[in-house]
């Protein structure tokens, strides 16, 4: 009997003691959250109060400037702004300052809520003023007259009025400063106080969380007894030492590593045994000698009493490095390391230190930054210019310049309300896409993926609803980016052109008499015959690329574009090349639907230059793709908030069609660089409406989509530049 | 509270608007303003006179820099809380005065708020 | 890093200095390039020179009339001529300091100059294009300009 009750006893006791520290444990963290709360309000408070300290002597140089603006007659508006905010701002903090005391449960110390209260009582009447002042309209102020600017009645009343506050008020003011400074140092009294409460709370905790281990500990001892338990318990303990996926481990005052470390510390140092070695001497390899100067510095830092825990921390040097560790046989790689450092010296004289590998999220960042800057060797430029028609690329390299100007000038324009800047991003963004189209049709990749880059931010401009200057930045250092690169093309031109001639290449072609001789194509002005050579060349490899891109079989046929006449040439070129893009984008459908419904499987592309009427001339762009869907304009335009649901109700067919010609508007699903942003109907649609033309669309759903346009043969061509 | 503890603060910088805003700009109970020193040399001689318990410093100046001069001052007076304050805010640097004797380390630009903040830590760390 | 981020650095520091040392945040304008011209400077610039992975150059210009009521916020009396070195020389210093920090040891950064006037031309780099970052504070019209080479 007795033995059993022995037993009992044993079992009991230590599960009894655990619930009751862990209870008491709880109730401690619980009061101490209320009381960090309230801490966290106070110091809340202390930061208002500072903020509101700094006030007066704000709000005394505004009024100043205010009273030598109105001496001197000169536009005090933007100092009456900021006393009228600074004004309500203050009004604002002094009620949460209030608040925030309450939260805090401080109202009731005498010191606090006296200072509060004769801080606001001097606050009200420097407010009320204040507001009045507020009302002053700053175009009232002053009459012209022969004599010169004089102050209107309006204007002498705001100068009493400010006169008075800065003389009246002084007092005032000089007693809201000082009230406030006690305010906030009875605040700060009460931080520092409530946090060392707190601190002794934690104290406490610490206490008993350590008794509770300790008798755990003991227990543990004890049911060491039992073979099983202990295994068990061992095992545990190497789990978590041998999982940790941080290298944990401890240093002494020699900076030598201790025995006891987490497994995954030799792998993130890429050593075989830490234990023993200094840390300085693993470090050496992986980091800089600035760096390890500094580390080593650091290292002996930690070990002086003087210098406070939070200053240390702060100049952690080896919070974030890149090392380089050997790989496999030959291969290196880079990780990045944090390292934390914990002076524990109580517990022995060695200070507790974490490593953790940080690459995933630095790699991330990098990762984003790399995938902007992929660039083209001068080798492979120059084998592409040698495939590219000198003239197209002399062509391409105007037009580009030209709109890298218009770019420059968009952005040199003042105006900084989101309106200018909205109207500054579809500017920059038109003008670089019809060089992209003409770039991508050249195939040259850099050139036209470095415009992709620029619009890929501003379609992330476009998409925010604040804009702020700032945001340009990547835009503009992308710019010139682009403009150094068109000149490096320039430079490779010349280069090629320079070359001697018997290379094989599109500037040669055999005599049509068979003989075995090559004959150059000597560069001549462009005549309009070859004009209209090289527009066609052009069209046909940019339908080839992209139909290539979409996996489409298209056809392309041109009539009549040796009748351009040279002062719309530039712009039919620019009309064609975004209208075959867009047919072959969103318009041919794959070989297999085509099949599905019955047509040949190749598309097939039409385009034809005419002379519509004694005034205008017509370009038809025509493909027997799948046909403009009014159901899905539609929706694409709800989803874009172009218009609202009862509009869309009230609409007919022709101005629905009509939307397509919206900025920003694109019925496709994904963005590549050939179609899908919707930049480019909108684009053809103001260099038609520039020269005082017109653009008709008519569409069949699954038969065809024809697209004409009307230019008009007496152009008044102010803007054609391009 | 605690007991009304005079400190002395002076402020070295070589840039007049600095020293002027630091003078203004401290509003903590207790410290008291005592001199301004435009270079490192100007600071060990008015050191002596002044016998100031709290310094600001800056880290570039003209005649000494501000960490041999830490080091002097801290020599002469262990006692002595110094305050960098610098642009040159990367991380060897900061070791670095920290290493001569500095007890904290501000960063150009400061707002008011953040000096003060500097200098409580200064006086209570 | 690219090109970018170092510009965004100097654009981040002359705002932070607007936010903390005269409390009340300045603006900027879109950025463009000084293509043809070298930018126009205003009464007083401060100047820091660069070179290390890139070289170029850094400058601040301001109005007299800005820089004074920023001393004035600063609770400064004295608007001499001195003193507006003093506050664009200081302003360049930050940003070469700030500069300093985010760059570590890849540039080396000059101790400012500061210009006076309108005269005197700055010296850009060959081959470059400058970028201008227009600074709005107020009703005044400070200009941050970088040009920085491969």
């Amino acid at each position: 009997m007795a033995r059993f009750t022995l037993v009992n006893r044993a079992q009991w006791l230590p599960i009894a003691a655990t619930i009751l520290f862990t209870a008491a444990l709880t109730a401690l963290l619980a009061y101490g959250m209320q009381r960090a709360s309230r801490l966290q309000s106070a110091s809340a408070a202390l930061q208002l109060a500072s903020e509101l300290g700094a006030q007066p002597s704000l709000l005394r140089s505004e009024l100043t400037l205010i009273q030598r603006g109105l001496e001197t007659r000169t536009y005090v508006g933007d100092s009456l702004r900021t006393v009228a905010t600074s004004n309500t701002a203050s009004e604002r903090s002094f009620k949460e300052l209030a608040a925030r005391i309450n939260e805090a449960q401080l109202q009731r110390d005498a010191a606090i809520s006296s200072r509060l209260n004769s801080a606001t009582a001097s606050w009200q009447p420097i407010n009320q003023q204040l507001q009045a002042l507020a009302n002053a309209r700053s175009d009232q102020l002053y009459a012209d007259s022969v004599s010169g600017s004089a102050l209107t009645l309006r204007g002498q009343q705001l100068k009493d009025a400010v006169d008075e506050v800065l003389t009246a008020q002084t007092q005032q003011m000089r007693v809201l400063t000082t009230s406030l400074g006690e305010l906030a140092g009875a605040l700060r009294g009460a931080v520092v106080q409530n946090g060392q409460s707190l601190r002794s709370l934690l104290l406490a905790g610490t206490a008993l969380a350590g008794m509770l281990l300790a008798m755990m500990l003991y227990f543990a001892l004890r049911a060491r007894r039992s073979q099983a338990a202990a295994r068990n318990a061992q095992h545990q303990v190497e789990n978590i030492l041998g999982t940790v996926r941080e290298g944990l481990f401890l240093v002494d005052r020699e900076g030598v590593i201790g025995a006891a470390h987490s497994d995954s510390l030799a792998s993130l140092l890429h050593c075989t045994s830490p234990a023993g070695q200094s840390l300085e001497d693993l470090l050496r390899p992986l980091v800089t000698e600035k760096t390890l100067t500094a580390a080593t510095k650091y290292l002996g830092l930690l070990w002086k009493d003087r210098v406070n825990e939070e200053l240390i921390e702060s100049v952690n040097p080896l919070n974030c490095i890149e090392v380089s560790l050997a790989r496999g046989q030959s291969g290196r790689e880079n990780r990045y390391l944090s390292f934390m450092f914990r002076r524990a010296r109580d517990a022995g004289d060695y200070l507790l230190v974490a490593v953790a590998d940080i690459s995933d999220q630095v790699l991330l960042q990098q990762e984003l930054e790399q995938l902007k800057s992929s660039s083209d060797s001068q080798g492979e430029l120059l084998l592409q210019l040698l495939r590219i028609d000198p003239q197209q690329l002399e062509a391409l390299l105007v037009s580009a310049n030209q709109a890298f100007r218009r770019c420059n000038a968009l952005l040199t324009a003042p105006g900084k309300e989101a309106s200018k800047l909205r109207e500054k991003v579809n500017g920059v963004f038109r003008e670089l896409h019809s060089v992209k189209g003409e770039a991508a049709a050249l195939g040259l990749e850099g050139f036209a993926s470095r415009i992709h880059q620029i619009e890929d931010i501003l379609a992330g401009l476009r998409a925010q609803d604040e804009l702020s200057g700032d945001q340009f930045v990547p835009v503009v250092t992308k710019l010139d980016d682009l403009i150094g690169y068109a000149a490096s093309l320039g430079e490779a031109r010349e280069r090629v052109a320079s070359l001697p001639q018997q290379l094989p290449g599109p500037q040669q072609r055999q005599t049509p008499s068979g003989g075995d001789e090559t004959v150059p194509i000597i560069p001549t002005l462009p005549s309009a015959p070859m004009q209209a050579a090289a527009l066609e060349s052009l069209l046909k490899s940019l339908a080839g690329e992209v139909s290539r891109a979409y996996s489409r079989s298209v056809q392309l046929k041109l009539d009549g574009l040796q009748d351009v006449p040279p002062e719309h040439a530039n712009r039919i070129k620019d009309i064609c090349v975004q209208m075959v893009r867009n047919s072959v984008a969103h318009g041919i459908e794959a070989p297999e639907k085509r099949a599905v419904a019955g047509k040949p499987p190749g598309g097939t592309v039409r385009i034809k230059f005419e002379h519509a009427d004694a005034d205008n001339y017509g370009l038809l762009i025509e493909d027997d793709g799948q046909g403009l869907s009014y159901e899905h304009i539609l929706n694409r335009a709800l989803q874009l908030n172009l218009l609202r649901p009862t509009q869309a109700v009230e609409m007919d067919r022709a101005a629905v069609l009509r939307l397509i010609f919206h900025p920003g508007f694109s019925t496709a699903k994904t963005v590549s660089e050939h179609a899908g942003r919707g930049v480019g109907l909108d684009v053809v649609n103001a260099m038609v409406r520039d020269c005082g033309g017109r653009i008709g669309i008519s569409t069949a759903p699954g038969q065809y989509t024809r697209f004409k346009v009307l230019l008009p043969k007496s152009a008044t061509l102010q803007s054609s530049a391009a | 509270m605690n007991a009304e503890v005079m400190h002395r603060l002076m402020v070295v910088d070589d840039s007049n608007v600095i020293r002027r805003r630091i003078e203004r700009a401290h509003d903590l109970p207790g410290i008291e303003f005592v001199g301004a020193a435009r270079n490192g040399v100007e600071a060990l001689e008015m050191h002596a006179r002044l016998k100031p318990t709290l310094v600001t410093m800056d880290l570039t100046m003209p005649e000494m820099d501000g960490a041999e001069c830490v080091e002097k001052l801290v020599a002469r007076d262990p006692e002595l809380r110094i305050l960098v304050i610098s642009a040159l805010a990367d991380k060897l640097t900061a070791i670095e005065a920290i290493e001569k004797g500095a007890s904290g380390f501000l960063c150009k630009p400061f707002t008011d708020r953040q000096l003060n903040d500097a200098l409580r830590k200064l006086i209570t760390g | 890093m690219a090109l970018e981020s170092d510009v965004a650095v100097f654009v981040d520091g002359v705002l932070r200095y607007f936010q903390n040392t005269v409390q009340q945040a300045a603006e900027c304008g879109t950025p463009y390039l000084a293509m043809d011209a070298d930018p126009e400077t205003s009464d007083y610039t401060g100047i820091i020179r660069i070179d290390g992975r890139r070289e170029g150059m850094v400058a601040f210009t301001a109005p007299k009339s800005m820089l004074s009521v920023m001393l004035m916020r600063m609770q400064e009396t004295d608007m001499g001529h001195d003193n507006l070195c003093d506050l664009v020389g200081e302003i360049a210093n930050t940003l070469s300091g700030n500069a300093r920090r985010d760059f570590g040891a890849q540039f080396n950064i000059s101790v400012p100059t500061v210009v006076f006037g309108r005269s005197g031309p700055l010296q850009y780099p060959d081959s470059t294009r400058p970028i201008v970052i227009p600074i709005h504070w107020r009703n005044y019209n400070a200009r941050l300009i970088v040009c920085l080479k491969d």
